[in-house]
């Protein structure tokens, strides 16, 4: 698949040049590469965020390619989670209503997907702030709460944009020691774009994406 | 559902508390508008009824179809039928020709009559009628025929005995032609007296109130014929019907004027709630939702907030109008009417279409979020143009504008008015704001206080638009309604006239009025009076002239026409000229209404007929005339010579110190002067038109307040971005001081341009308003130009800081984590 964009002077600007990738299920896979470079436009196009210019991307066999954007939601739900680097939690709910959203909007009732957050949130060791709105939670803590929304739904698939990127050394550590802990703990797919080393080391599979050409340097 | 839970937990977190407060106060205040404006509408028009007798008034030359009266009375309408004709009365040997009027039980529905035990008694109000066999005279009748209360008058075949003297009767004629004098009796007599013969000039008026008036109306009027007469309250009346249109329209624009600021007011916070909510929006989609259901969930929380907001909304508006009636009861002589239901409905309607109005394209915006925008906050998002979100506001302001002011043409240029300054703001705002940078100069203070401006002229313009267009509204209002009042209380001066004198000959009027001086009067000039009908138009018979349609009333009888030199105090040329004093005779200037009625132009030669003979002139002008001054008044004055060749009597107005004593003595030293006394209806006007300022003010303070909590709002808003500015500033050092001081020039510089740019949109509206729709004369105001900048500036000024104190008073810390939020 390849993709570009215009830029304001309507000159083409190449990001993906040609790429081919296969992930197969459970596998963890690091994207690095310099700032620019194009990684969260490849996983915005691998999560059916959008859509590549040319080229296909398929997910469990169904392709992304011709579908609406409604379409392509309807592939996601149930089935993809995210995790942000600015976490994304909405702020008028508390650390539980903000787990139990995804649950919420598949249709769940109300008790089932309190008593699934609770759970999750207890996993990420914070089931003494699952009252606590955002603005009340340390960064870590609301990375936390962004990793429970994730992985309530228990999706098949993980999509994770620089999940440390707003986090101090020690705190990105213990969410990345969380991150990796529930990706064998539930067999999902990890997809992840990051800076950080320490990280993309503890994945399978590293690529390294650079002037639209991605190179695979460890597995 | 979850739209639901999301609205609840949004709001128990205060998220919504912006919005919601906006479409409370917003909705309450124009319920409170509404509600008291209805209210006040409906007392004036109560007030006014009552010098008709009723609301409607039914004139013709027989009775009323039993039909009519039927349909009148299923629609819970009260009827009451009078009869008037002229008749001779006498007292021993002296007879006078007197307007007898047959009234029942019940007359009249609305005002009441007042009468006098004896001659010199004092009048006071009463709800009876006269009893069978006896009769209530006037002042006129009992001196002319120098009787007092119980004498005997012959009326007819019949004798009655006048047991009270009738002081005032509500529904005498507004035009005080009804100078004859006047006998009341019961209708019980009518028979025995066999005073109506085939062939007497009969009147039949039925007077109608309450119940589904308008209903009624609108079912009599089709069914009218040429020789029937229906009238209300504003064409019944004119004396108090220019008063009354101009108090409606002022309340119509008061409201109108609320909806624009609660439109400003919501259209602030609903922009706020939806860029809230982007990145909201972008996430629901990468969880796997549609559009649609992404919009469904968006607009379920506004129409449930809208609704619940609203409901609030307009049970604090009625709250708010009784603690305000309170309030102002012992300012306020009107009683009001229990309030109506259609304010509320209008409430919680206008709680939905401004918020939908003003919401809309941020809701449309929310469910066009590319997922995308959860990793790029640049990511660009559709949003419907500048351009389309103005129209969609100003389609709900207009909309709304004419549900509440029910005037197409007022909405209208409200509207233009709103577009004008809105443009200015959007050009002349951004350009003066970015033209500020030397204000930074002034010190420290002032360049954070600017470059806050600078920085973000995209919400400074916000902020500007919304205070401009609070200040216009709150500005336009006072204006009128301080031309309104002053206007007012020149209309019928304290030492306006209040007894007209006719009759007075050649050879008495010197005399005449030496003795009203004498007395401590003062005499306006005397008009010679000849009677003469109008015959014809450039030659042409009047009905042919007018297309085979019948003339209006007052060229269908004969008419009392004038000659006269000068121009009263109270007339206005408006078209062509009045008399130069080289002109001879043979021109005539016509009351402007009447020469539109005739459908003469200027130039015109019209004949009258005086006796047998004949008298032609051209017409050079027309002239506006203020009917309520009280003052002699035509609707023809010829120059002067050309009603010489004809015999005629004066006529004059004059002010007595004591009405009630001196006409006595003036009509016995002058008996064949008619003396009639307008004093009851000239204090009755004045109350009216005193009661109607008072309302037009307390109007005009509510809308203020309402201003103010607009301000309030939509400084509200911008806390967010303030509390994020002052904790950097902080953190850096800045001292609190500093923040105060560089709050102040931010908040005054913005009050001052929203001030001069609102002084620019009242010009250009009241000009419009002033000319085209009060018919005042309007000039520029240099206390607008003061007052608006000055007014503004202090109220945003102390406001603004006022709200921004919480951004100052927080630790930085803690400031920067809410704001980082």
């Amino acid at each position: 698949m390849s993709h570009g964009f215009e830029d304001q002077t309507g000159h083409r600007l190449s990001v993906l040049e040609s790429l081919e990738l296969k992930i197969n299920p459970g596998d963890s896979v690091a994207i690095v590469g310099p700032s620019g470079s194009g990684k969260s436009t490849l996983l915005s196009l691998l999560a059916g965020l959008d859509v590549p210019g040319s080229g296909d991307i398929l997910f469990n066999g169904e392709t992304f390619s011709g579908l609406t954007e409604d379409q392509r939601a309807s592939i996601r739900r149930g089935r993809i989670g995210f995790v942000f680097q600015s976490f994304q939690l909405l702020q008028g709910l508390t650390a539980m209503e903000n787990v139990m959203l995804p649950l919420e909007l598949m249709g769940l009732s109300v008790n089932e997907s309190k008593k699934r957050s609770t759970g999750w949130l207890d996993r990420v060791g914070l089931e003494a702030r699952i009252h606590h709105r955002p603005r009340m939670l340390s960064g870590g803590e609301q990375q936390r709460v962004a990793v429970a929304r994730a992985f309530v739904n228990e999706p098949a698939l993980l999509f994770a944009d620089e999940p440390t990127g707003n986090l101090d050394r020690k705190t990105g550590e213990s969410i990345t020691e969380l991150l990796f802990k529930l990706n064998r703990e539930t067999g999902t797919t990890l997809i992840l774009v990051t800076h950080d080393e320490r990280l993309a080391d503890q994945c399978r599979r590293v690529l390294h994406l650079e002037d639209g050409q991605l190179n695979e340097v460890a597995a | 559902m979850i739209a639901l839970r999301l609205l609840w937990r949004e709001f128990t977190s205060g998220q919504l508390t912006l919005l919601a407060l906006a479409i409370v106060v917003s909705v309450a205040a124009m319920t409170t508008t509404e509600v008291l404006t209805d209210r006040i509408d409906r007392a004036m028009r109560a007030d006014a009824a009552a010098l008709l007798g009723g609301d409607l008034k039914l004139r013709g030359p027989r009775p009323i179809e039993t039909e009519w009266l039927a349909q009148a009375k299923s629609r819970g309408v009260l009827a009451t039928e009078t009869i008037e004709f002229p008749s001779v009365i006498g007292s021993g040997s002296t007879f006078e020709l007197t307007g007898i009027k047959i009234i029942t039980d019940g007359y009249p529905l609305k005002g009441h009559l007042e009468i006098a035990d004896s001659r010199a008694g004092l009048g006071y109000p009463t709800s009876r009628i006269p009893d069978p066999g006896t009769a209530w005279a006037d002042p006129q009748l009992v001196s002319k025929l120098d009787i007092d209360v119980g004498d005997r008058v012959s009326v007819g075949e019949i004798e009655l005995e006048i047991s009270k003297i009738l002081v005032f009767e509500p529904d005498r004629g507004g035009s005080f032609v009804s100078l004859t004098p006047r006998l009341l009796m019961n209708r019980v007599d009518l028979e025995s007296s066999q005073l109506i013969q085939p062939g007497s000039r009969v009147r039949y008026i039925t007077l109608f109130a309450d119940g589904d008036i308008e209903g009624f109306q609108a079912y009599v009027e089709p069914k009218l014929d040429i020789s029937q007469r229906l009238r209300g309250v504003v064409d019944g009346r004119p004396e108090v019907g220019n008063v009354l249109t101009r108090a409606t329209t002022y309340l119509s624009l008061a409201g109108l004027l609320t909806v624009l600021l609660s439109g400003a007011a919501i259209a602030t916070t609903a922009n706020r709630w939806a860029s809230d909510h982007v990145t909201d929006s972008a996430l629901f989609r990468t969880f796997g939702l549609s559009g649609r259901e992404t919009f469904k969930i968006f607009a379920t929380e506004l129409v449930v907030l809208g609704g619940v907001a609203s409901s609030f909304g307009v049970i604090i508006g009625y709250f708010l109008q009784i603690v305000l009636v309170d309030t102002i009861a012992g300012l306020l002589t009107i009683s009001l009417p229990e309030p109506s239901g259609r304010p509320a409905l209008l409430g919680l309607l206008t709680g939905f279409v401004t918020l939908f109005g003003f919401a809309a394209p941020a809701l449309m915006l929310l469910s066009n979020v590319p997922p995308i925008r959860v990793f790029k906050r640049d990511y660009p998002v559709a949003v419907m143009g500048q351009l389309g979100r103005y129209l969609f506001a100003l389609f709900a302001v207009g909309a709304l504008g004419y549900l509440y002011s029910n005037d197409l043409r007022l909405t209208g240029w409200v509207l233009l008015a709103v577009i004008i300054l809105v443009a200015a703001v959007t050009l002349i705002g951004r350009v003066v704001i970015l033209g500020l940078s030397p204000l930074e100069r002034l010190g420290p203070a002032w360049r954070f206080g600017i470059q806050q401006l600078i920085r973000d002229p995209a919400s400074s313009g916000g902020q500007l638009m919304a205070f401009s267009l609070t200040a216009l509204a709150v500005a336009m209002v006072a204006l009128i309604r301080f031309d309104l009042i002053s206007t007012w209380e020149t209309q019928v001066p304290n030492d306006a006239p209040n007894t007209f004198a006719l009759n007075i000959t050649d050879q008495d009027q010197f005399d005449f009025i030496q003795a009203v001086t004498s007395k401590g009067g003062d005499v306006a000039p005397l008009y010679p009076i000849v009677r003469g009908r109008l015959e014809m138009v450039n030659g042409t018979p009047l009905v042919k002239h007018l297309g085979g349609m019948e003339p209006p009333g007052s060229v269908r009888r004969e008419l009392s026409l004038t000659e006269s030199g000068v121009l009263g105090r109270d007339n206005f040329i408006d078209r062509g000229r009045f008399f130069k004093s080289t002109d001879g005779p043979g021109l005539v200037t016509v009351e402007s209404k009447l020469f539109d009625e005739l459908d003469l132009e200027i130039g015109d030669f019209i004949v009258y007929t005086i006796g047998p003979d004949r008298v032609s002139a051209e017409v050079i002008g027309t002239r506006k005339v203020q009917w309520e001054s009280m003052l002699p008044n035509f609707f023809m004055i010829f120059s002067p010579g050309t009603l010489a060749p004809f015999q005629s009597t004066r006529l004059t107005s004059m002010r007595l110190p004591n009405p009630s004593v001196q006409t006595a003595e003036i009509s016995s030293e002058f008996r064949q002067v008619t003396l009639l006394s307008v004093d009851a209806i000239l204090n009755q006007i004045r109350d009216i038109l005193g009661r109607v300022s008072q309302a037009v003010s307390v109007v005009l303070y509510f809308v203020l307040v309402g201003g103010i909590l607009v301000l309030a709002a939509s400084i509200q808003t911008s806390l967010p971005e303030r509390r994020k500015e002052s904790a950097i500033l902080r953190s850096l050092g800045g001292s609190d001081n500093l923040l105060s001081q560089s709050q102040w020039a931010e908040f005054l510089t913005l009050g001052i341009i929203s001030g001069i740019l609102a002084a620019l949109g009242t010009d250009f509206l009241s000009w419009f308003v002033y000319s085209k729709i009060f018919n005042l004369e309007w000039s520029p105001k240099w206390q607008v130009w003061v007052l608006a900048p000055f007014m503004t500036s202090a109220i945003v000024g102390v406001i603004g800081r006022w709200s921004a104190r919480q951004a100052r008073k927080m630790p930085p810390a803690h400031l920067l984590k809410i704001a980082d939020a």
